[in-house]
């Protein structure tokens, strides 16, 4: 019990000097919602990590990560955005490893893609602009881009992950 | 033992089918747009203002120039636009939310604002029709229509500035 709480404390702060590193580059391509998408790579991490963490483990790091990275580096809208996203993604990626065919890279672009579109739905909604849909193309695109970038870091970090904590058992 | 190493073909097949189905659609909408004739800016969802894009042509001096800077100010009782034909400068308010959004050569775009995230100014200028740039801390919605069909209600746009200085 103290371990996971310890392990699970470990992924949050993770996540949340990630979400920092990604509050300082300015990372703008002139459509609003497109980034890197950095703590998503804890999330994606966790949910592969065969089985070492509870769904339900990766999902509220994830949640308590949003909130509190909204409060120190965003605003309300944007935890509004980050929950909607972080919902619809987290569904996909569980659907996708329950499906059992993709590797992390997959998993991780269905994240990606999927976080994307539940932003948008929610900016929708917000704004009451259905014209908000021009940016699906860009969403999608971006999204496949980004989570297969971060599919290939937690590719390669995971067997340093996993050597640690066999050594630790 | 745990592998997650290998990138399987499923993988690949995704990726492709991402990319296409974004490209395709990002054509399928960009041959449907046309060049947008009217600018309506939004704020909480009442319009505040709708300007023509493209500079009338009538030749009537007093009112042919509908490019230059608008300074919108969103408050909770209300927004306002400001017209300028020179881009204002100095302290723009005092205090209360403001986005100075530029129209000129049929593009729009936020030359500034003081919203926390800055995610409108980033924005690059829209230009066709549907497009929108949209600052949510000030609720603000800037939105290129085709103006021609069904927007007879737009009729007059100089006119329905609310609050025009200079």
């Amino acid at each position: 019990m103290t371990k996971k709480i310890a392990q699970l404390g470990f992924f949050l702060t993770f996540a949340l000097i990630l979400a920092y590193v990604e509050s300082l580059i300015p990372f703008t391509v002139g459509i609003p919602g497109i980034k890197l998408g950095l703590p998503n790579l804890t999330v994606v991490f966790m949910l592969s990590a065969d089985r070492r963490f509870k769904d339900g483990e990766a999902f509220g790091v994830n949640m308590m990560r949003i909130v509190l990275s909204g409060f120190l580096f965003g605003s309300l809208y944007s935890i509004l955005y980050a929950f909607a996203g972080a919902v619809c993604s987290f569904l996909a990626m569980k659907a996708g490893r329950r499906c059992g065919r993709f590797s992390v890279i997959g998993i991780s672009v269905l994240g990606g893609v999927f976080h994307n579109i539940g932003q948008l739905i929610v900016a929708i909604f917000v704004t009451q602009t259905v014209y908000l849909g021009y940016d699906l193309p860009f969403l999608i695109a971006a999204g496949t881009i980004t989570g297969a970038l971060l599919g290939l870091v937690v590719r390669e970090l995971m067997p340093y992950y996993m050597r640690i904590e066999a050594k630790n058992r | 033992m745990f592998d997650c190493g290998k990138i399987r073909k499923t993988d690949i097949v995704l990726i492709i089918f991402f990319l296409t189905a974004a490209l395709l659609a990002g054509l399928l909408f960009l041959r449907g747009q046309d060049a947008g004739d009217m600018v309506h800016i939004t704020c909480d969802g009442r319009e505040i203002c709708s300007v023509a894009l493209r500079q009338t042509k009538s030749g009537d001096a007093g009112e042919s120039t509908q490019d230059g800077y608008y300074l919108i100010t969103c408050s909770h009782e209300g927004a306002v636009a400001e017209y300028y034909a020179d881009k204002p400068e100095g302290k723009l308010t005092d205090g209360t939310g403001y986005n100075l959004i530029r129209i000129a050569d049929g593009s729009v775009s936020v030359v500034s604002a003081d919203c926390h995230e800055q995610i409108c100014v980033h924005h690059k200028p829209i230009t066709g029709e549907g497009e929108t740039i949209v600052c949510l801390p000030h609720r603000l919605v800037v939105e290129i229509t085709g103006g021609k069909a069904g927007d007879s209600s737009d009729d007059a746009p100089a006119d329905e500035l609310d609050g025009v200085v200079r």
